[in-house]
């Protein structure tokens, strides 16, 4: 997939929330009514299609392999995460992207623990490792940075919780918050 | 928040546009479709949140009702391996079943208000009944249930694990439905919610006859259910 077109979908998902923001504060509940149940009727002809589009592959020669290629695919996969059939589940997901953080967090002295994932809220505990003296704008901007990673591979995320960053530097809990952006 | 650790183009003009990652977009999206009301419900396969009116699949090794999405209600209702069965989404009601109340009354039921089930894990007939305890289950003999099929042969279409026959003999009714289990469960839930001290009090009798109502006049077919 080429950067263009990954810049061409990122560009559709903020404008995406950004929309869902506008309707969600909409004054008239009347039409943003309406634009609900439009959404919720094309997401379900969709979804239903697409979910015995994967059934069908599923159970086919080969399907799994070319499930996972299709996978690869930035858009392919977008359209799975929001259908719910991605074949990875949620905590999978997740799972894996803090794996991945995990080398650069060392590098800053930092340990990350999973503590929960249920219902969409992901539970995270970041230690020091020691060793390494943490600096604290590291603090400042690495909540951010894993917030965004985790959710880069789980938009289906309702919310990341960060804690546990009582370093002596005098930088107590950080709280990421909601994962949602305006 | 930007995204620190993925290095920015700065070899484009695309610099506007990245400045910020999509952020839990399926999440915000899926929110917004739901329904208005909260989300009480979860599906029990994939988590996602569910409305009301969800599906139900049985797990008919585990006796199990789970509520599940769409997604999985497809994917994986009556798969090949039979882990899980999809439940019918409408309850019919049967006239000209034939039932004596000596016969009835052979069941061992104690009360006019019953219903029975095949389960697939050890081919037996379950009966369940609201009790002095609240819902109660029974196994039914199993030559009664033969004798009951045989003299209504509409009964051996019930299929096992997620329909159920539904006898009504109270206060002189005489009503029978093949009813979806998902709504035997809210019944059970009805009772177990509001059943109070042996005889079940107004409270009780009067959510079994709304139910009742319900089922008579096919108002509860996109309903919630909302089971023990």
């Amino acid at each position: 997939m080429s950067t263009r077109d990954k810049q061409g979908l990122d560009q559709s998902l903020r404008r995406l929330e950004e929309l869902i923001g506008v309707l969600e504060a909409h004054p008239d509940a009347a039409a943003s009514e309406s634009a609900r149940e439009l959404i919720s009727l094309i997401l379900n002809l969709h979804g239903i299609g697409l979910a015995k589009l994967m059934a069908i592959l599923t159970q086919a020669d080969g399907g799994t392999a070319a499930i996972a290629r299709l996978v690869e695919n930035d858009q392919v996969r977008a359209m799975l995460l929001l259908h719910g059939l991605h074949p990875e589940d949620l905590e999978t997901r997740v799972h894996r992207a803090i794996d991945r953080l995990r080398p650069h967090l060392g590098v800053h002295g930092l340990r990350v623990e999973t503590l929960e994932i249920n219902r969409g809220v992901v539970q995270l505990r970041l230690n020091a490792s020691g060793g390494i003296a943490v600096k604290a704008s590291t603090l400042l901007t690495l909540p951010g940075e894993i917030e965004d990673a985790i959710v880069e591979a789980a938009p289906d995320v309702d919310k990341v919780v960060i804690d546990g960053l009582d370093l002596k530097g005098g930088v107590t809990a950080v709280n990421a918050g909601e994962a949602r952006r305006p | 928040l930007t995204g620190l650790m993925r290095g920015a183009d700065t070899d484009s003009g695309y610099e506007a546009m990245t400045a910020s990652r999509p952020g839990n977009w399926v999440a915000s999206l899926q929110r917004f479709a739901r329904e208005r009301h909260a989300v009480a419900e979860y599906c029990e396969l994939c988590s996602v949140p569910l409305p009301p009116d969800h599906l139900h699949l049985v797990e008919p090794a585990k006796r199990r009702l789970l509520c599940v999405c769409r997604s999985c209600d497809v994917l994986l209702g009556d798969s090949a391996d039979n882990k899980y069965r999809r439940v019918p989404g409408r309850a019919q009601k049967l006239e000209n079943i034939r039932l004596t109340d000596a016969e009835w009354d052979a069941l061992g039921i104690p009360i006019g208000l019953a219903f029975f089930y095949q389960g697939t894990a050890g081919e037996r007939v379950l009966a369940f009944y609201p009790g002095p305890a609240g819902p109660t289950e029974s196994l039914l003999e199993l030559n009664a249930w033969s004798r009951l099929v045989a003299n209504n042969p509409v009964l051996a279409e019930q299929k096992p694990d997620v329909e159920a026959l539904l006898v009504n003999r109270i206060n002189g009714a005489r009503e029978y439905y093949r009813i979806p289990i998902d709504r035997c469960y809210a019944l059970v839930g009805l009772i177990r919610t509001h059943w109070r001290g042996v005889s079940g009090g107004d409270e009780a009798w009067k959510a079994i006859t709304n139910f009742m109502n319900d089922l008579r006049e096919h108002r509860d077919e996109t309903r919630a259910y909302h089971h023990g």
